[in-house]
């Protein structure tokens, strides 16, 4: 149900940077790619795509792994333009990141062997959705890119990925940041947390305390560093340069999480391009003659039917089961079908509810049809990408 | 069900103190840790559910709105809570540093907050120590976590071993050793790994299971496969309906049933398909959870909206799958 004139294709055409949200599982990853396909199939341009722990077999497909970050060019048929793919790995982007901003090799070297480094660069302060969004200003600063598509890690909430740059500036501006430090900077802690200290090594005991305290301060010189990126990668997600695609699935919880999405983006004044209903079912499969023979089917008696077809006679030369059997078989396959039909129908009607709750807040909602199989290949992604349409 | 008085597999799961249900972002794992909850107090027990990521969804499914970090009890014996890490950290010095003025906890709980999302380990360990804390003590016969997703839940199961090893000495690693026992001993503690079976879940799942055996010690009890599309047609059925729609026989059923069989055709190939790549994923998983741990499968409940009915479903077939 293509409308004229406009495409998916069209809307993100002149952006630069693409960003792909929305809750875990519901196909982030898949339509990004798909995107990528898309976009460097029909126009000539360069085209990055950024993934996020794709699926193996889709990462195999497209040429990238996890040992490299650097990215690597998709071999596309017929394309105008150039597809690349890369995957940021969380691990390394940290490592790259603190020698970035740390004032000297030292400093690095401290920070990096600390004990607890290993777990803060994998969880602390959303720092994978940090990471995602600083791996796309290091690519968008090199420039070889015209545009760059963005898939978003799984999040609890896709909106802590907007949060996070801010997120990051009040982590490191943070009163308790200070506090943390205090020991290192001064032997003689302030009597004023002197409370907190020690309640705080009783606890936890005074070796971990230092640890910590030391790992902070340390960390704590990467400040300017990191809050003039984090303030510039803001600005760039704010501008027009950038436009956020939200996914969804036919389903409640994910459509009431796009939706607050939406608001969020239209709050902040960010730019919203579009919503994608994945995984919709193809609306060429029912109708109303459907219907009435799934009806017809649902209303017989399996005895009735096979009279039915007792009594016209089923081609009894066709195949090795006898001719009664062959009736109850039908009929009973007959059932099954009726009950196929009328399950997916109801999966419509569902998905048709959240394309409405979806369509009165954003106009602009397209689909991509539910795959029969997992979506793995570059094939099945180009596939994916030509049926993308608008939602009538 | 079996013969009434047997002892059943989903006895012997219930009979556990404390189980932890885990898997990807939305593959079913609040619907199933409810489900799991209502089974536990219709079979007597007195049930505390907990929300360790919470989203209102549980206190959703029983009608009730205000859920904290308070048990409510939302039908007889089922108790629900969210967890709260802060809250968590309040009951903790209370309980244990006998923090003498209650007014004090506050800006120390906070600062605490803090440094706990710094600190490796120590909010994994308010977590788990609040949920092993309520089995330590019999408040419940059984404690059921709607655990968080992915990756996350290892460095909660693992953070009681983690902390004792990396803290020095301390109030927590004090804490430490209890928790363990309760967590590494197979009868008292399980975990129920959730996913729906498409290849990205599939592959997380086999990923967390193989970290939780490593990193955890906490055992696998049980694999779920939500949410699967089941198969219509045994292997006969199968090829007789490729040869009804290839041969001769679609026409005659045309002119009898009318136009419409064509969609219903369509219909049955496309859901067929689903099932098929359903199917392949769901022994991928088996395979990858290993013969040990029996699996069970939980259909597609179709065109449904969120919340209750899915549930009373969901907990039926667990029940039957469980005989
Ligand atoms: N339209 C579709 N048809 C069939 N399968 C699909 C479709 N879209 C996605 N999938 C499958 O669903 C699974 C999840 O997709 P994907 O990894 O893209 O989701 P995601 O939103 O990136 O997940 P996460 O939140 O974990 O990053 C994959 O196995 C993928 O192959
Ligand atoms: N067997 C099923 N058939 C149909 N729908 C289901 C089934 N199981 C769960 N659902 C639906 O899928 C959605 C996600 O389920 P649920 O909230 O239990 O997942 P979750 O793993 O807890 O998600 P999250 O990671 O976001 O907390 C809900 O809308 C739920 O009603
Ligand atoms: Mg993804
Ligand atoms: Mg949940």
């Amino acid at each position: 149900m293509k409308e004229e004139g406009l495409s998916l294709i069209d809307l993100v055409s002149d952006l630069q940077i693409v960003l792909v949200a929305g809750s875990g599982g519901v196909g982030k990853t898949t339509t990004s790619a798909a995107l990528g396909v898309a976009l460097a199939t029909s126009l000539e341009k360069e085209v990055l795509v950024i993934t996020i722990d794709p699926a193996k077999r889709l990462a195999g497909a497209m040429g990238i792994d996890a040992l490299s970050h650097v990215p690597q060019e998709v071999q596309l048929k017929d394309a105008k333009g150039h597809l690349f793919a890369a995957m940021v790995d969380m691990k390394a982007s940290w490592d790259e990141m603190i020698s970035r901003y740390a004032p000297d090799k030292d400093t690095v070297q401290k920070i990096v062997e600390n004990p607890i480094y290993e777990s803060i660069s994998t969880r602390f302060v959303q720092s994978h959705d940090y990471i995602a969004v600083e791996a796309l200003y290091e690519f968008y600063k090199e420039g070889i890119y015209d545009i760059i598509v963005v898939d978003t890690p799984p999040s609890r909430n896709a909106i802590d990925f907007l949060d996070a740059p801010k997120n990051m500036e009040e982590f490191f501006a943070s009163r308790l940041l200070r506090w943390l430090t205090i020991p290192r900077r001064s032997k003689l802690v302030a009597s004023a947390f002197r409370p907190f200290y020690l309640v705080a090594e009783r606890i936890l005991g005074s070796a971990f305390v230092k640890d910590i305290s030391e790992f902070f301060f340390d960390f704590q010189q990467l400040y300017e560093g990191f809050v003039a990126r984090a303030r510039q990668v803001a600005a760039l997600v704010a501008s027009d340069k950038a436009g956020f695609i939200v996914v969804t699935i036919p389903e409640e919880i994910p459509t009431t999480e796009a939706i607050f999405f939406i608001s969020e983006v239209a709050r902040r004044k960010l730019n919203m391009s579009a919503v994608v209903m994945n995984r919709s079912l193809p609306a060429s499969i029912f109708s109303r003659a459907g219907d009435e023979v799934a009806d017809k089917i649902s209303n017989e008696t399996q005895e009735m039917l096979a009279k039915t077809f007792d009594a016209i006679g089923l081609d009894p030369t066709e195949g090795e089961v006898p001719l009664a059997s062959k009736s109850q078989l039908v009929s009973k396959i007959l059932v099954e079908m009726a009950n196929s039909y009328e399950g997916l129908r109801d999966q419509k009607t569902m998905e048709e509810i959240q394309v409405s709750r979806l369509t009165v807040r954003e106009g602009k909602v397209f689909t991509t049809t539910q795959q029969s199989g997992d979506v793995s290949s570059v094939e099945s992604l180009r596939k994916l990408a030509t049926n993308m349409s608008i939602y009538r | 069900m079996g013969a009434r008085g047997s002892i059943t597999d989903l006895d012997r799961l219930l009979d556990r103190k404390l189980l932890f249900v885990t898997g990807k972002g939305g593959v079913g794992k609040t619907t199933i840790a409810t489900a799991l909850g209502i089974l536990s107090a219709e079979r007597g027990k007195r049930v505390l559910l907990c929300e360790v990521e919470p989203k209102g969804e549980v206190g959703r499914y029983f009608g009730v709105r205000e859920i904290g970090f308070e048990p409510v009890e939302v039908r007889t014996d089922l108790f629900v809570m969210e967890m709260d890490t802060e809250r968590a950290l309040s009951e903790y010095l209370r309980l244990y540093l006998k923090v003498p003025i209650p007014t004090k906890i506050g800006p120390i709980a906070r600062t605490f907050d803090f440094v706990s999302k710094a600190a490796p380990g120590v909010r994994e360990i308010l977590v788990v120590g609040k949920l092993c804390y309520e089995v330590r003590e019999k408040n419940y016969d059984i404690v059921i976590a709607d655990s968080t997703a992915t990756g996350h839940v290892v460095s909660q199961l693992a953070s009681p071993q983690g902390v004792n090893e990396l803290f020095g000495v301390g109030l927590v690693k004090d804490q430490t050793k209890w928790m363990i026992d309760i967590l590494k001993d197979e009868h008292q503690s399980g975990i129920c790994l959730v996913s729906t079976a498409e290849e990205t879940p599939v592959d997380e799942a086999a990923e967390l299971a193989e970290r939780l055996r490593s990193e955890t010690g906490v055992s696998l009890v049980l694999g779920i496969l939500n949410k699967m599309v089941p198969k219509i047609f045994s292997e006969a059925e199968e090829s007789y309906f490729n040869e009804i729609v290839s041969g001769p026989m679609l026409p005659v059923i045309r002119r009898v049933l009318g136009e419409g069989i064509d969609a219903l055709v369509d219909a049955t190939s496309l859901w067929k398909a689903l099932a098929a790549s359903n199917h392949q994923n769901a022994e991928r998983f088996k395979s990858s959870l290993g013969t040990s741990i029996p699996t069970i499968e939980i259909p597609l409940i179709p065109g449904m909206t969120a919340g209750v009915g899915i549930v009373r479903e969901v907990a039926e077939t667990i029940e039957v799958e469980l005989t």
